[in-house]
């Protein structure tokens, strides 16, 4: 059963519930209301009757003033009056009914005589009318010397509470329609957000990732569509750079192959001949292979990073000795391409539990950045302190900069600011992932034309 | 949620016509003559007085004699300050509600002293005068039951208190002397 049915199935079953208690409710009160009334209005005038009768005129003859008192009875009232002698013979009736009839099979009359006051609800003998009547008895000096006896027909309060409850039902059942439209109404703008994001989620299953979902108001449903959408965007994001990476490594790994390739067919036609020119191809090939090894290097690490498999292996590390074995190793190509590259340790610094070897890679690469994008007769610097509780070594050069932009991206994975440019686009993501497992911290700060900052803190 | 406000509607219109309250009055229970000067000094007693009754009570004026006025005066105790009687109809019980009030002033201030039962439909007659002829003034309540007859219960103040002296029916007009 869909939600909406389920809404207003549930709208329906309280308001048909409310509506049926109050119906019942309101009928039986009605009916009471008028019923006992009539009763209770009979009653106060045969009261009111007997008593006025006790008071003044007790001393005649209830036969012989039977007739003056039945006019006076009669008179506040609609009712059919009778007078009843202490035997039950009807003495006088406002209907002109004619007398001596013997009224004792009445229940009403045989609580009057008895001295009681009494009520009967039944049909007439004759006509099968519904009737209430009331009789009371009517005393003289403590004795019962007859009664009266008001009696009123019922069919028109009959048909008039039966009207009333035909209005009241009708009036419900105007309610239960009313909400069952409103229910509808309200549980679409509920259902709709939900069905819209069913959809939107239907399609991301094929695997249609542009769909975005229709916010339609700012509730839960609403929040539920932004996270969706976002959730969405953050997939295609990612399609995206992982197509860009397979086309970028394969692009590089190329690069290195065709110029090994195409030394060894140099080589392979004159290098037998030219010792020269067999020298300066095998260096070329020796260090197109080394660019080969560490971009697979790069990728393996970067699959164990992903899968959580890498491992750091803690043990002393004397890092004015590294820093300064990394820079001497560094320096020819610095120098090769102009720039200088310079060193500055101060007070001796702390040996602390680090990889060695994975730290030599972070700082490689970082350096290997730093000369990618320096001009010559730029200058790179290197240097390193010693902060309270930690070691601090900062890679400064005064090359292109990194825009703002790039600056949110260059840590993550494939990443890279020109999709042309060579390399992988996963080195810094893989620096910042080895300095985390180191427990320390990894900052870049740059600006365009400048040049860019990177500091590395570690624990001691 | 609009059916909630459906709810709380009809449960307070259930109320509201179970409880039936402070029906307003009909026009026709507003029509009243304006007061005239000598009536104001009348109409202020009566206010006075209809506070010393029970909430829902309402003054009966006697169809006979006293134009047609709802408060009877007339000194019963002979100290020389009038009395007054009010005939009103109580409300709050279910069954005989004719009652006569009788009120006193002491200090400018009105004091209900007595009360006794009324009959019938209604008023015929209130007036405070020397019936008997024995130099004090009694209390005549003429009652009504319509074609039926009327019957009139004559009182005498005794030591603040109304005592019946005599009960008499009359089938035709009242003759008081």
């Amino acid at each position: 059963m869909g939600i909406q049915k389920r809404l207003v199935g549930s709208y329906l079953v309280v308001i048909c519930l409310t509506v049926l208690i109050l119906e019942i409710f309101l009928v039986f009160s009605l009916r009471y209301y008028y019923f006992h009334n009539i009763e209770r209005i009979l009653m106060n005038q045969a009261e009111l009757s007997a008593s006025f009768f006790q008071q003044y005129f007790a001393d005649e003859d209830l036969e012989k003033q039977s007739e003056r008192l039945l006019k006076g009875f009669a008179n506040n009232s609609d009712a059919q009056v009778q007078i009843i002698d202490p035997s039950g013979r009807l003495l006088q009736d406002s209907t002109g009914l004619p007398g001596n009839n013997i009224m004792m099979k009445f229940v009403d009359v045989q609580e009057a005589v008895k001295g009681l006051p009494g009520v009967w609800k039944g049909e007439d003998p004759a006509t099968q009318e519904a009737i209430l009547a009331v009789s009371y008895p009517l005393k003289a000096n403590d004795t019962i010397v007859g009664g009266v006896r008001f009696i009123t027909s019922l069919t028109e309060t009959i048909s008039t509470v039966n009207q009333i409850t035909v209005l009241l039902i009708c009036v419900g059942m105007l309610v239960i329609a009313i909400v069952t439209i409103l229910g509808l109404v309200l549980s679409r703008t509920i259902t709709r957000s939900i069905k819209d994001l069913k959809q939107a989620a239907d399609q991301m299953t094929e695997g249609n990732f542009s769909i975005r979902v229709h916010k339609r108001y700012r509730d839960e449903l609403g929040t539920l569509a932004d996270t969706l959408n976002m959730m969405a965007s953050r997939i295609t994001k990612s399609e995206q750079l992982k197509n860009d990476f397979i086309s970028s490594v394969s692009h590089e790994l190329r690069t290195p192959l065709t110029s090994i390739k195409g030394w060894i067919i140099t080589l392979k036609s004159n290098g037998v001949d030219n010792k020269p020119l067999l020298h300066d191809g095998l260096d070329i090939i020796e260090s197109e292979s080394d660019r080969l090894t560490r971009m697979v290097d790069e990728l393996l690490d970067f699959s164990k990073l992903d899968n959580g498999r890498i491992t750091i292996h803690f043990e002393p590390v004397d890092l004015t000795e590294l820093i300064q074995r990394i820079v001497r190793q560094l320096a020819p190509r610095a120098a090769r391409q102009g720039i200088s590259l310079e060193i500055q340790t101060g007070e001796a610094l702390p040996t602390i539990q680090a990889d060695e070897n994975r730290l030599k890679q972070v700082l490689i690469n970082l350096i290997d950045n730093s000369i990618k994008f320096t001009s010559p007769s730029g200058r790179i610097l290197v240097h390193a302190y010693t902060a309270p509780r930690k070691v601090v070594i900062i890679v400064e050069d005064t090359g292109s900069g990194i825009t703002d932009e790039d600056l949110n991206n260059v840590l993550q994975k494939f990443y890279k600011g020109d999709q042309h440019a060579s390399g992988s686009g996963l080195g810094l993501a893989i620096s910042e992932q080895i300095i985390k497992l180191h427990h320390g911290e990894l900052r870049i700060t740059s600006t365009v034309g400048k040049g860019t900052i990177v500091q590395i803190e570690l624990p001691v | 949620m609009p059916s909630k406000f459906i709810r709380i509607g009809a449960m307070l219109t259930t109320l509201w016509l179970l409880g039936g309250c402070g029906v307003p009055a009909t026009p026709l229970d507003t029509i009243k003559p304006p007061l005239s000067k000598a009536n104001m000094q009348r109409y202020k007693t009566s206010q006075e007085l209809i506070k010393l009754l029970p909430e829902k009570a309402q003054l009966l004026a006697p169809i006979q004699g006293q134009e047609g006025q709802d408060i009877s005066f007339g000194d019963m105790d002979g100290d020389g300050i009038d009395e007054a009687v009010v005939v009103y109809e109580d409300n709050e019980n279910i069954g005989n509600t004719l009652k006569a009030a009788l009120f006193k002033q002491q200090n400018e201030t009105w004091q209900k002293i007595s009360e006794v039962n009324g009959f019938g439909y209604g008023l015929e007659y209130a007036g405070i005068f020397d019936i008997d002829h024995d130099g004090n003034n009694e209390l005549a309540l003429g009652w009504s039951l319509g074609d039926a007859g009327k019957g009139l219960d004559v009182y005498r103040l005794s030591e603040d208190k109304l005592k019946l002296l005599s009960k008499k029916a009359f089938h035709e007009e009242l003759n008081l002397e």
